[in-house]
């Protein structure tokens, strides 16, 4: 990976229909950095992920101005090819979603879209996207059993390598723990931690612990603003912003 | 792959600096009751050097203690050994502090080149001295038989201080001794009264519960 | 005390209510079972070797019925099948869900499922056999009964496509594919089992059809179908056939057949569905 993949948005406004979700958003991701987006519910945190992979193209009357760079290419220019954005900028739900077919199939799910068909490489994405994701051993002999029958905590780790298997450069996630016990948020929080080394990864995340534990960098989302973005151990032992403070002390308003 | 592998490391770092700063402020301690004992200013300059390598070690393990309460809520017993670790770094500074101060008038005394060597005194350094390898090896080991005597190593050490002060009085040894004598003495009892702080800690680092609350039920 | 009573009351009407219920369930479970019982005991003995599959002659044979009933689902469903699966995922994957197209494709839909099937024997009738000059063939018969059961299969895929929770889209478009990619490869295989389950049921309406058929395929049971463009015969055809010819046995031991075939068409399709109903909705 020598090409920079950073992140630079640049006054960028969003609305659905009438409504505004997204207001003068100014920010810059590193690449190989953690960023946590955190704030109260309905901010703007997955509007703004689902910014970066174009994943908003699929929702009615959704409006963008501004610009968004991602490794020095904006994303909304004309001719962007949708496909390949979404190769290099993977993304990880909510709720785990592995597809009803085997193990094996997710995974491979991507690279046969960018047209992978021999079997000995797919063979070898597929067990290096598992060990990423920290599954391989857990996986390795029920590549051939449905996706289904694993854990919830495995299905999400599923999603993951799914994602990696694409060959990504940054991956979203959104509150990719929500749904998942401690044990499972432990073991993906670890993960994250691996991954960063290789990858840029933006996470929103409701839980501020978490945010303190994985993320180098913070942004505070309020009412589709980002209030206060920096260094995480400042913004949780210094925040500037009165809100911030307000938010993340558990004191609203 | 281990749960959490990197606070774990940083947890583990923040508390193997501490006790090389444990095993510093110990040989200052040493040296300083060693130079007071026998008048000796080379082994007093030793204080200054084992202070002096240890350096800013104290500030370092307390924010680093910081950072992982602030980053990342270490819960149950990983939070009693970064609160112990918090309070027996600064306990550490102090007698490290104690330590330097008995090693300048241990210096003075030499200079002094005074006559008799006050027995009492003598016996109080060595109380102290004990009391600092005690406190501080029931910390590093984790235990409890060390730390139990401490308390009435802690009565004799306030017996000898006010035999100490008595003496000084009565015996009336020249002025400029007796007030060096009762520093030295100030200076040794405050030490053990840390030391006893740090044993008291270590208690906590081990079972969770600090025994002064026990003591306050 | 005014308490106690309207309690009782309550509890009055509970029982009535339950007895009430009770009672249709039971005259529901009697007809049914009365017409099964019928239908087998006078159909029953008269089922033979030379009903099913000896040549008509002397003795009559559904063997013509058999093949034509075959040559019927063949037709209507290799022509209803693509276009109602196509419309289906016209309307799910590719339109927006409260679009005005959408909505009046729906009103047509659920007209062409309510038009009585006569009517479309008529229609049959006129376009096929008359302005067609097809005369009396199976295939015109199996195109009118496609036209028939195009709402099912539309309405049935559209609710298993529309049962394909979101998030297995949005994965599948978040890791690049196409639309295409994604119908085919994720929306199209999860939905697969409730899509076969409407086609088995289509299958069961084709066979129990009758109306449509008299009027468009001519009703010759006697003569083995030779093709397409042939004049046939059905199961249903053949009962309605025996009945009014003078072969009341007949007719009921051809009511048998269709009625245990009808009947095990619907426990394979009710089967399929448990069996893959879970696999349908991946993680709700």
């Amino acid at each position: 990976m020598n090409e920079q993949y950073n992140i630079t948005v640049k006054n960028c406004d969003l609305h659905y229909g009438d409504f505004q979700a997204l207001k003068g958003i100014n920010i810059d991701i590193l690449e190989r950095e953690v960023t946590a987006l955190i704030g109260p519910s309905g901010c703007g945190k997955s509007t703004f992920i689902k910014m970066l992979n174009r994943m908003n193209d699929l929702v009615e009357n959704c409006r963008i101005t501004g610009e968004i760079m991602i490794g020095g290419q904006d994303i909304y220019a004309k001719g962007t090819d949708v496909t390949l954005l979404r190769k290099n900028v993977g993304m990880v739900f909510q709720k785990p979603n592995p597809f009803p077919m085997s193990i094996y199939d997710n995974i491979a799910f991507a690279p046969r879209t960018f047209g992978i068909k021999k079997k000995a490489e797919l063979d070898g994405i597929v067990e290096q996207s598992l060990k990423q994701a920290g599954l391989w051993d857990e996986a390795r002999d029920r590549l051939r059993k449905s996706a289904l029958s694993l854990s919830g905590g495995q299905q999400q780790r599923l999603c993951i390598a799914r994602a990696l298997a694409a060959d990504p450069k940054i991956l979203l996630m959104d509150e990719p723990t929500s749904a998942l016990d401690p044990i499972s948020t432990g073991k993906i929080e670890d993960l994250l931690s691996e991954l960063k080394k290789d990858y840029t990864i933006v996470i929103v995340t409701h839980n501020m612990q978490q945010a303190t534990r994985i993320s180098d960098k913070t942004a505070f989302f309020l009412l589709g603003e980002i209030i206060e973005f920096g260094v995480t151990e400042s913004i949780f032992s210094l925040p500037k912003d009165k809100r911030t403070e307000n938010y993340i002390t558990g004191r609203f308003g | 792959m281990p749960m959490r592998a990197q606070y774990k490391k940083e947890l583990k770092d923040a508390l193997s600096s501490l006790v090389l700063m444990c095993r510093y402020i110990q040989a200052a301690v040493e040296s300083a009751a060693n130079a007071l004992l026998n008048r000796d200013e080379l082994i007093a300059q030793e204080v200054f050097e084992s202070v002096m390598e240890m350096g800013e070690m104290g500030a370092e393990v307390e924010s680093s203690c910081f950072r992982l309460l602030l980053m990342e809520h270490p819960v149950a017993n990983d939070f009693y050994e970064v609160t112990t670790a918090l309070k027996i770094a600064s306990e550490l500074d102090r007698i490290g502090g104690q330590a330097l101060e008995i090693a300048e008038i241990a210096i003075q005394l030499c200079e002094g080149n005074y006559p008799e060597k006050p027995d009492l005194l003598s016996q109080l350094c060595l109380v102290a001295a004990q009391m600092a390898k005690d406190a501080i090896q029931s910390y590093i080991n984790r235990d409890m038989e060390l730390s139990k005597p401490l308390a009435s190593m802690g009565e004799k050490a306030h017996s000898l201080y006010e035999g100490v002060l008595n003496s000084a009085k009565d015996r009336a040894l020249g002025s400029q001794h007796a007030i060096l004598a009762v520093m030295a003495a100030k200076c040794l009892i405050k030490l053990s009264d840390h030391c006893l702080d740090v044993g008291k800690w270590a208690e906590y680092a081990i079972t969770g519960r600090h025994p002064r609350k026990e003591a306050a039920k | 005390m005014g308490k106690d009573n309207a309690h009782k009351r309550e509890i009055l009407i509970y029982a009535a209510c339950k007895f009430a219920s009770l009672a249709a369930l039971f005259i529901c479970i009697i007809a049914l079972v009365a017409v099964i019982a019928f239908v087998a005991i006078r159909g029953l003995p008269y089922i033979s070797m030379q009903l099913i599959f000896g040549d008509y002659g002397k003795y009559p044979s559904i063997k013509p019925a058999l093949l034509g009933t075959l040559y019927l689902i063949a037709i209507s469903v290799s022509i209803a099948a693509p276009i109602g699966i196509g419309s289906a995922i016209f309307l799910t994957e590719y339109t927006k869900s409260n679009s005005r197209l959408v909505k009046s494709i729906r009103i047509a839909v659920e007209t062409l499922a309510g038009i009585p099937s006569i009517v479309y024997g008529i229609f049959g009738y006129l376009v096929f056999v008359v302005a067609l000059k097809y005369r009396y063939s199976l295939i015109g018969g199996g195109i009118t009964l496609s036209i028939m059961i195009l709402p099912v299969i539309v309405r049935s895929t559209e609710e298993s496509l529309l049962s394909v929770p979101r998030s297995l889209r949005e994965g599948s478009f978040a890791l690049g594919s196409s639309m295409v990619r994604t119908i085919f490869s994720v929306v199209l295989p999860c939905a697969a089992s409730g899509i076969v389950t409407s086609l088995i049921l289509a299958i069961g309406r084709v066979m129990s059809e009758s109306a449509v058929l008299i009027l468009t395929i001519g009703m010759v049971v006697n003569k083995v179908p030779k093709g397409f463009s042939s004049p046939g015969t059905s199961l249903a055809l053949d009962v309605y056939y025996f009945g009014s010819h003078g072969y009341p046995n007949e007719a009921a031991a051809t009511g048998v057949v269709l009625l245990v075939l009808v009947v095990t068409i619907n426990i394979i399709a009710t089967v399929l569905g448990k069996k893959y109903g879970k696999g349908d909705l991946a993680n709700e």
